[in-house]
């Protein structure tokens, strides 16, 4: 145990680091600096810049300034990370992140625990019925579901629930009027109402990809000789299905829900973009319109990182929830 | 020394394909497309750029002139679907080429290489598969600026190929201590021999496979980018950019969503269910658990 979460930190380092310094390339490879965007305001003279580009150490020399970059990440000092100065919303990238992080882990979360409870039920309802005509049609409306790209599942629930009929709100995390009159529950309802329609698209997709893991998973365990024993010992199907097999292909569903976060958050990027969710998908994609790249990198490097981190808790919380790894470590 | 076994596998590969009926209706949706891209000058009945009259004809429904509606600039929104299908369909094409021949190339150099090479080559493949794909090509279009369609392809290309690699390299560390190849090696024959002759027609099922899938993920993320104004630029039509035109009233200008938003389902899908079957052929284990 001790040696896969020493890989699995070392492995999510080197990504990090990779990423990192993708991102300092990127942003020395873009035209200007963080501080010439404000060539706009005719107020802000050239011994201003100056001065600004010295504060922040945009005279040095790139490598030293490089190593600066990579040495903040690597102490964990967030307070002294230059993530710049976030021209569109006129404050530093870090508070504009840091303000829109939770609500797309919030999206995130919620798409990610009901996809994982509905496609693990699906899964185990299909591998149970195996071979039969309704298991076949969910099995096709699965893989058709994940034919469907994110945006256009999104606008097809955007247009039907929220304008055409009227049931959910269009767009935003919170009624803009009322939002602030109401009490604590009513302020909960109000978020849940506008995250149903984006978390529900993400949940589909996620549904439809982790049912087909859960399914082939769970015909894996099914031949398995501990079952038969459940089965001959006059355990009930259900109590089969639940207890014994559910139990042994859960390692598997953690794993895959680690290996889908890199899609999920791409996913989040257009949900968060149709539904006018103010998470770091939105951020980031205003931030491109508005050739704002301090904040369009950060926000990279920041879903890359938690992308990166979440992977490695799954994949050691699927090694703890496997008996036969804990055991063995 | 022929490649006779694998020319016998292709066979096999393709009777089993072609017997399962969901199979048969995918490849010919997909054939349909595939013509219809080709033939789009024929085929289209109106130029999918021109801006015949913005004032009268924007924003018209379904009818029978316009059979998929117009588009808030006036052009006929079924003539950009079909000459979309040849920027959607060529772009994913080219892209996973490259994207597939690099896999390959780097697959068989870290899997026949093994030790350190093989080491730093898949810690690689893991660093850039847990990036997300659309983060990174977000970073690099905002880096770079618009780009024309050869610059789209590029991008894909080189951002897809760690998938591929990763198969092709499980399979050449398997297929190197099988006895075909070592009594090749024991003859003497050259390494760039043994990759060519015997490893890559071996590896080829596999990589069939991994297009397939590296095709159905490529057509989404390419109408994606699109969508998000950061992939194929107007005027020239793609599935992603019409459906962009329709996206900020989706209900009152469903057909802007719905065709095109079709037309990308219906390629994916057919290409899915067409990669299932394969995969099932090249691994008979597979079709057991069905």
């Amino acid at each position: 145990m001790r040696r896969l979460l020493l890989s699995r930190a070392a492995q999510a380092a080197v990504v990090i680091a990779l990423v990192a310094t993708l991102a300092f390339v990127l942003i020395h490879v873009a035209p200007g600096d963080p501080f010439s965007a404000s060539l706009d305001d005719p107020s802000v003279t050239a011994d201003i810049r100056a001065t600004q580009r010295a504060q922040w150490g945009y005279d040095r020399p790139l490598p030293q300034q490089y190593v600066r970059w990579i040495a903040n990440l690597a102490r964990l000092e967030l307070d002294a990370l230059e993530l710049g100065w976030s021209h569109t919303h006129a404050r530093p990238v870090k508070e504009v992140l840091a303000r829109r992080v939770p609500n797309t882990l919030l999206l995130m979360a919620t798409a990610l625990g009901l996809g994982l409870v509905a496609g693990v039920a699906l899964g185990t309802w299909q591998a149970a019925r195996q071979g039969s005509r309704s298991e076949r049609a969910s099995g096709a409306l699965a893989l058709l579901a994940l034919s469907a790209p994110e945006f256009l599942v999104a606008l097809g629930a955007l247009g039907l629930f929220a304008v055409r009929w009227r049931l959910l709100p269009v767009s935003g995390m919170v009624d803009p009027v009322l939002h602030d009159g109401l009490s604590l529950a009513g302020r909960a309802a109000d978020v849940l109402r506008h995250l149903l329609l984006p978390a529900g698209t993400l949940a589909l997709l996620t549904t439809a990809a982790v049912s087909r893991f859960h399914r082939s998973a769970m015909l894996a365990v099914l031949p398995e000789e501990f079952v038969r024993t459940a089965r001959a010992k006059g355990v009930t199907e259900v109590a089969v299905l639940v207890r014994h097999a559910l139990r042994n292909a859960l390692g598997p569903v953690i794993t895959i829900a680690g290996l889908m976060l890199p899609a999920l958050f791409g996913g989040a990027v257009f949900v968060e973009k149709i539904f006018g969710w103010p998470g770091m998908g939105l951020t980031m994609v205003n931030a491109v319109g508005g050739r704002d790249y301090p904040l369009v990198l950060a926000s990279v490097l920041v879903g890359s990182v938690l992308v990166a981190l979440g992977g490695a808790v799954a994949e050691v919380l699927a090694a703890v929830a496997d008996p036969r790894v804990r055991g063995a470590a | 020394m022929s490649s006779e076994p694998f020319a016998g596998l292709a066979r096999a590969m393709v009777r089993r394909v072609l017997r399962s009926t969901g199979a048969r209706v995918a490849c010919a949706v997909l054939a349909l497309f595939v013509i219809a891209a080709i033939a789009a000058p024929l085929v289209a009945p109106y130029d999918p750029t021109v801006h015949p009259d913005p004032v009268l004809l924007k924003n018209l429904p379904p009818s029978a002139a316009h059979p998929f509606g117009t588009d808030p600039f006036s052009r006929d929104v079924l003539s950009r679907v079909i000459f979309g299908a040849r920027v959607s369909l060529g772009v994913a094409a080219a892209s996973v080429l490259i994207a597939v021949s690099l896999g390959t190339a780097l697959g068989a150099v870290a899997g026949l290489a093994g030790g350190w090479v093989d080491a730093v080559c898949m810690r690689a493949v893991d660093a850039v598969l847990s990036v997300p794909r659309l983060l990174l090509l977000i970073a690099l279009v905002a880096s770079t600026g618009p780009l024309p369609v050869g610059g789209i392809i590029l991008l894909l290309g080189l951002t897809g190929w760690p998938a591929t690699s990763r198969i092709v390299r499980a399979e050449v560390r398997a297929l190197r201590e099988r006895d075909f190849v070592v009594a090749a090696r024991a003859m003497g024959v050259a390494r760039h021999r043994i990759l060519s002759r015997h490893l890559l027609p071996a590896v080829a099922p596999q990589v069939l496979v991994a297009a397939t899938v590296a095709f159905a993920s490529v057509i989404p993320l390419e109408a994606g980018l699109s969508f998000l104004g950061l992939g194929v630029r107007p005027p020239t039509p793609s599935w992603g950019s019409i459906i962009l035109d329709g996206a900020d009233r989706p209900a009152q200008l469903w057909w802007l969503v719905l065709f095109p938003g079709m037309a990308i389902v219906g390629v994916v899908f057919a290409v899915n269910a067409i990669g299932e079957r394969l995969r099932e052929a090249v691994d008979p284990r597979q079709e057991a658990s069905r």
